[in-house]
């Protein structure tokens, strides 16, 4: 069977959060800035979650979204 | 023959709206037989401005088209023949169109988005077999004297629910069931497992308990088919065991048709109907089952071709966004965070990893997104070692992406980032049990992902380096204005600088910070700390006075090197005594050594070459033709060299060149350093003398 598939509901997801790094989103905000079903949408944030591309949190009894940078980040010498 | 000709274009109507193509069909000589159909708006207005001259003269100079055939009948614009075989040879030929290049240019393809389909290397044989089976459908047609099989079936219909992007094979087979003649049931069984099928589609009476069941390959009529792929017709077969498949339904089939139909990514699928009451076939319904076999081969391919459009739309889509995301925000972080998160997410692998150059700080940077396994820093050895660090791109690669095996025994695709043959560093995106196919798409669209990458760091960082450039100019010229022999002396030394930090190989952002700390040397090194706060050339400005005064330096890093290089040629520029640069307290002798071997090779040229007499040869397209033998240099460093040494100054050869004075003074640092000359005069004596001597 063809598994081929572009994720492109991942990729507007990814790219929504990488345009606004310093937000937070509801589900229901994405499920209308991305004009998709909640349905949809749950299973591409538990996928990116896992990625360490989004965090999970609370706030005002809310379940919000919000994207995270990478932990690792490490630099070292070019030898000339 | 008239109602063929009627039940033809209603078949071609039906194509036409499912591949987005105009189809019709002419004689051998190119004479059109059928009305046009279809709605490609760019054949359309081929067909107006002489299209069919142009196949009547192919059909006339190609003799016989045995076989399907694309041609390219304009730049990157391409027509399908396919001969229609009616009794024993070709009667007639179908054309199909017209199909536009993948890299046929961007406005004519968004002119036509929607119109023409687009035609890649990879797709090619699957136009060509859909083409042929079309043909196919046509001399069926053609043949039929009783239509009564095909005109059955509610073309209008079928195309509607092909127009509205339903599954063609479904409406297809609701109408050859319900229609109240021999085939009660039909249904697709596709390749789930190695040796398995299921069925995945069935319609028709009492027969929806099939959907799911699996039978192996050789097992029953339908393995048997799925074997051979041989069509199958068998009757009278109700109490026969190879009919166990159909067990549970309350009553076995007494007839069975079988045939195999290739699917778009090349799997073959089992398609089967029959009836529950008939226990023989009459010639009609044979052909019917002929003809849906072909129809519905043709849906499935139309629905992978569909899928894949719709890919590589959604690829198209993604790319620009990233494009619009990546040109919106001016901070290389975040574009390296955009190619992390979205090389991850499409490949599906354990990590994403970015390994640059920052040019600020001289040093390497790796961000990592999901986790490697095992010791990062010796991949990222291997990495350094293979782009000698991320100075050049990896041999062979031509800076496209490639696999390859990481020391931790996992796989990975390597992208390079560059821009031209300027490398910026390298994405890098583990893969895990990916299959060829799939890695093939991968690393097309990764190539795209890192082009956009690479372009983008680069303009951040010139924009970046640019603003840092101007300002030092600027506080440069302010010392003329105060002091003009001070100017002329940190001119001297920043030019010495240059060439000796090029020699030594000092990484890009070193060597300008020794070069700025010559510039400014008339300022405090607490100003130029507070003016270039990421810059090392404060740092080397204080260890470079400190060695002027005679302090002794431990040699303990490439900042103290950095150092020493500043007070030699402060020393020697402020004395024009070698002894006074000689004398300072000897941190590196590489740098020594590179530092007398340019002053001496300096007073030599000067004296033995006139750059005013030089410049008064006339036969420039002599020195163009030496420079380009001279193969060492790369084609642009050749057009500078040239340029240098037909007189021009930098701004002229930026303003000839269209490039900055900038990029130029790079061009010519490099020239220098590949000639192994330290200024123009020794630079352009190089060229004469290969002029003599070649």
């Amino acid at each position: 069977m063809n598994t081929r598939r572009i994720p492109s509901l991942k990729m507007e997801c990814i790219m929504l959060f990488q345009s606004n790094p310093q937000s937070a989103h509801s589900l229901e905000d994405l499920s209308e800035n991305l004009d998709r079903n909640e349905e949809d949408l749950e299973p591409v944030l538990e996928l990116l979650m896992k990625q360490g591309i989004i965090e999970q949190f609370q706030k005002a009894g809310k379940t919000l979204y919000r994207y995270q940078e990478p932990e690792t980040a490490s630099e070292f010498e070019m030898d000339p | 023959m008239a109602s063929a000709i009627e039940l033809l274009e209603k078949v071609q109507q039906t194509f036409a709206s499912q591949y987005g193509l105009t189809f019709f069909l002419t004689d051998r000589e190119g004479e059109v037989l059928t009305s046009v159909e279809g709605g490609n708006g760019l054949c359309g207005t081929m067909l107006e401005e002489g299209l069919l001259n142009e196949m009547k003269h192919i059909l006339k100079n190609d003799g016989r088209i045995s076989r399907p055939l694309i041609y390219e009948v304009a730049s990157g614009v391409h027509i399908m023949a396919a001969p229609v075989i009616n009794g024993e040879g070709t009667s007639h030929y179908l054309w199909a169109g017209v199909l536009v290049d993948q890299d046929r240019d961007v406005d004519m393809q968004t002119e036509m988005q929607g119109a023409a389909p687009i035609l890649y290397e990879n797709n090619r044989s699957e136009w060509l077999q859909l083409a042929g089976r079309i043909a196919e459908v046509t001399g069926l047609c053609l043949q039929q004297t009783d239509v009564t099989p095909l005109s059955g079936l509610h073309l209008d219909r079928l195309r509607k629910s092909v127009q509205q992007h339903e599954a063609a094979s479904a409406e297809l087979f609701s109408q050859v069931t319900e229609d109240g003649g021999e085939i009660e049931f039909l249904g697709i069984a596709e390749q789930t497992g190695e040796d398995t099928y299921t069925v995945t589609r069935i319609i028709g009476r009492e027969a929806g308990a099939l959907r799911g069941k699996q039978f192996i390959v050789g097992e029953g009529f339908l393995g048997r088919t799925a074997l051979t792929e041989v069509p199958g017709y068998w009757e009278d077969i109700g109490q026969d065991r190879r009919s166990r498949i159909f067990a549970s339904l309350p009553e076995r089939p007494q007839l069975l048709f079988t045939d195999t139909a290739q699917a778009h990514d090349g799997s073959v699928a089992v398609l089967f109907g029959g009836s529950f009451s008939k226990k023989r076939a009459s010639a009609s319904t044979k052909t019917l089952m002929q003809m849906t076999s072909i129809l519905t081969e043709s849906s499935l391919l139309v629905e992978g071709l569909r899928e894949e459009n719709s890919q590589q739309l959604s690829r198209l889509t993604s790319l620009v966004e990233i494009c619009r995301l990546m040109a919106s925000t001016p901070d290389p972080r975040r574009m390296i965070l955009i190619l992390l998160d979205i090389s991850i997410n499409l490949v599906e692998g354990p990590f994403s990893l970015v390994l640059i150059k920052d040019n600020k700080s001289g040093k390497g940077k790796l961000v990592t997104r999901g986790s490697y396994e095992g010791e990062v820093s010796q991949y990222v050895r291997t990495m350094m070692e293979r782009t000698r660090q991320l100075s050049r791109l990896p041999e062979d690669t031509d800076g496209e992406p490639y696999v390859v095996t990481l020391p931790n025994g996992q796989q990975a695709i390597e992208c390079p980032l560059a821009y031209g043959n300027e490398m910026q560093g390298i994405l890098s995106v583990g893969i895990d049990g990916t299959s060829e196919l799939d890695l093939q798409e991968h690393i097309a669209f990764l190539q795209t992902l890192s082009i956009i990458g690479g372009v983008s760091l680069q303009l951040a960082g010139h924009r970046e380096t640019h603003v840092e450039e101007e300002k030092s100019e600027a506080l440069h010229l302010a010392v003329q204005e105060m002091d003009e022999a001070a100017y002329v002396r940190s001119k001297e030394a920043a030019e010495l600088a240059a060439v000796i930090t090029a020699r030594l190989e000092f990484p890009e952002a070193s060597a300008r910070a020794v070069v700025r700390a010559c510039q400014l040397s008339h300022y405090s090194s607490d100003f130029i700390r507070r003016m270039f706060p990421e810059n090392d050339a404060a740092s080397v400005m204080e260890t470079g006075n400190a060695i002027l005064q005679h302090h002794d330096i431990p040699r303990t890093d490439r900042t103290d090197i950095a150092g020493y290089i500043y007070a030699l040629c402060i020393a020697y520029s402020k004395s024009d005594r070698l002894e006074d640069a000689e004398n300072l307290p000897r941190i590196d002798e590489a740098a020594l050594d590179t530092f007398l071997s340019l002053v001496r090779t300096t007073h030599v040229s000067e004296v033995e070459f006139d750059l005013g007499g030089s410049s008064k040869m006339d036969d420039i397209q002599e020195i163009a033709d030496a420079v380009k033998r001279m193969d060492h240099l790369s084609p642009r460093e050749q057009e500078v060299l040239t340029l240098l040494a037909e007189g021009k100054n930098n701004q002229d050869i930026a303003e000839i060149l269209y490039i900055s004075a900038h990029t130029v003074k790079n061009h010519i640092t490099k020239i220098f350093h590949k000639l192994d000359v330290s200024d123009r005069v020794s630079a352009i004596s190089k060229v004469y003398r290969y002029l003599h001597k070649h």
